[in-house]
């Protein structure tokens, strides 16, 4: 007996085609994994690559407006004047064209005899003196858009250990970049600093208390007025400078608020107890756990019972990294303990900053 | 938040329990070891002393000042004992040959045991000392040549007094931590 079976055409210029779809690099990275570990890897390498926070500057929870000191202004970054010099830092939507940013940093000090500054950020290390993923022989890359309104101005970044993002007692040894000084233009551009890191040394103090990475742009210089403009910072491992990644605005002000957080139009009620019922005990959760128990400061609040309305000549109020604790209060007059203290809080600042 | 000039209250509340720090400026700190604030507070009473705070500080805080003075006096020490037992630059160094193990093992015939073998090896690099006085050009327009003290051996000296001086200041009781 005959059998015939038929089988369907086959098109072997169609299936070569299909071979060589567009799968592009991270197509190709997939394809190419072996275990599933591998696959993690590479999908995880896209995921909060910038160990930044706010480097496109979205959040400013202390307020756009020019802040002049050396204190923090937009969330995370902080300015370091040199020697006297006053800086001023503004909200800016001077952006590099075509990069889908909304806003840059302008830092500037314009007087002739201003001795310029630096700008710094930090990491938070995951406990104090342990370097987590910062480990010697490690590489990491830091890039961002900058330009300056002034000509003949230059940058350098560098990396080190520190107790907090400015100054403190404890430090590491500071840690060159491998491009060294780069000229800044006038016009916008990205620039790359790469970094292997070292055996890490203590410069001041012990390296046991060192509690973050701090990201360090030198620009200031002796007798040079400074205005510059900055934006999509970011600190990644490996010595590739990846496009900037944009995290959703939520997602980056909770990262924001474990550091620094302002409340405003909130209340709160205790029943009154110690020092004529000017003290007592509130109970006010943040809405983002805080990196330690924050410093309140800027507090402003309106303080009375149901009948009568007190001015607080002095407010203090304590704090967990969970929330508020306790208040203490000078009053014009004394409340006494009768009834229930309701506080109303227009402003409050926590600060948790390195 | 500058610590010029600042006074602190100590806050307690109805159970007499320290609970926080009010600042002049404001501003209140809670007693957590983490919170930058605390340590600028710490760092006011070792450079100020305790009577920036305006009550009797308790002895968890003066326990803490002083271990943080004594971390920092002896990280400054380590470090400066350290830069003394650099050679002098105007001395130079010897060269200092030793045996050394080459990593191969022989045996040893008489004790029947396997043994290094050692080869004469340069365990220190000899380093010249460098001339005592460098000439350089002075004055402008007119320039005239001159004679001056090494600026290498004086910098070197420089930072060997500031070192000795770290030295000399520090409590013997962290010069024996050490």
């Amino acid at each position: 007996m005959t059998v015939t079976i038929s089988k369907p055409a086959v098109n072997l210029r169609e299936e070569l085609s299909a071979l060589k779809k567009p799968t592009g690099i991270k197509g190709e990275e997939l394809l190419r994994a072996n275990t599933v570990a591998d696959v993690y890897t590479s999908l995880n390498s896209t995921m909060f690559r910038n160990r930044l926070i706010n480097g496109d500057f979205r959040i400013w929870q202390r307020g756009v407006t020019t802040t002049p000191g050396s204190g923090f202004s937009v969330d995370m970054f902080r300015c370091e004047p040199r020697n006297s010099t006053t800086i001023y830092t503004d909200r800016s939507t001077d952006v590099p064209a075509g990069q889908g940013f909304t806003y840059s940093m302008r830092t500037y000090a314009t007087g002739a005899t201003d001795d310029g500054f630096h700008i710094r950020t930090y990491v938070e290390l995951p406990a104090s003196g342990v370097y987590g993923e910062f480990q010697p022989g490690t590489q990491w890359t830091v890039s961002f858009w900058m330009k300056s309104a002034y000509a003949s101005r230059t940058i350098n970044v560098n990396l080190g250990l520190s107790e907090t993002s400015v100054g403190g007692s404890h430090q590491s040894q500071g840690v060159a970049s491998m491009q060294g000084t780069q000229f800044v233009t006038n016009q916008w551009q990205k620039y790359v600093f790469n970094f292997t890191l070292p055996s890490w040394v203590a410069d001041n103090g012990s390296l046991s208390n060192v509690r973050c990475l701090y990201v360090r742009l030198l620009q200031g210089s002796d007798d040079l007025p400074q205005d510059t403009y900055l934006t999509g910072i970011q600190l990644e491992k490996g010595a590739v400078a990846t496009p900037f990644e944009v995290r959703p605005i939520g997602t980056e002000l909770d990262l924001c608020q474990r550091y620094f957080q302002k409340l405003a139009n909130q209340g709160v009620g205790f029943q009154p107890e110690g020092n004529n019922g000017q003290n007592g005990r509130q109970i006010w959760a943040f809405p983002v756990t805080m990196r330690a128990a924050p410093s309140a400061s800027n507090i402003s609040v309106t303080y009375r019972t149901q009948a009568t309305v007190y001015t607080a000549s002095s407010v203090s109020c304590t704090t967990t990294a969970d929330g508020l604790s306790e208040f203490f209060a000078t009053a014009s007059t004394n409340p006494g303990y009768t009834y229930p203290i309701c506080l109303l809080y227009s402003t409050l600042y926590l600060s948790a900053e390195l | 938040m500058t610590t010029n000039e600042l006074t602190y209250k100590i806050l307690k509340n109805s159970d007499d329990v320290e609970v926080g720090i009010a600042v002049s400026n404001g501003t209140t700190i809670p007693l957590d070891p983490a919170n930058s604030d605390y340590q600028l507070f710490l760092d006011d009473i070792n450079e100020h002393g305790a009577s920036i705070v305006e009550d009797e500080i308790s002895e968890s805080i003066v326990t803490a000042a002083a271990e943080k003075k004594f971390a920092i006096q002896l990280s400054a020490y380590q470090k400066a004992v350290a830069r003394l037992t650099q050679y002098l630059v105007s001395v130079g160094r010897p060269e200092i040959k030793a045996m050394v193990p080459n990593g191969r093992k022989v045996l040893n015939v008489e004790t029947g045991e396997m043994q290094d073998v050692l080869v004469e090896t340069i365990t220190q690099t000899a380093i010249d000392p460098l001339p005592a006085t460098v000439q350089i050009w002075q004055g402008f327009p007119e320039s005239v040549q001159v004679t001056v003290a090494n600026p290498a051996i004086v910098l070197d000296e420089t930072q060997r007094a500031a070192a000795q001086a770290i030295i000399d200041a520090t409590p013997q009781e962290v010069k024996d931590a050490a």
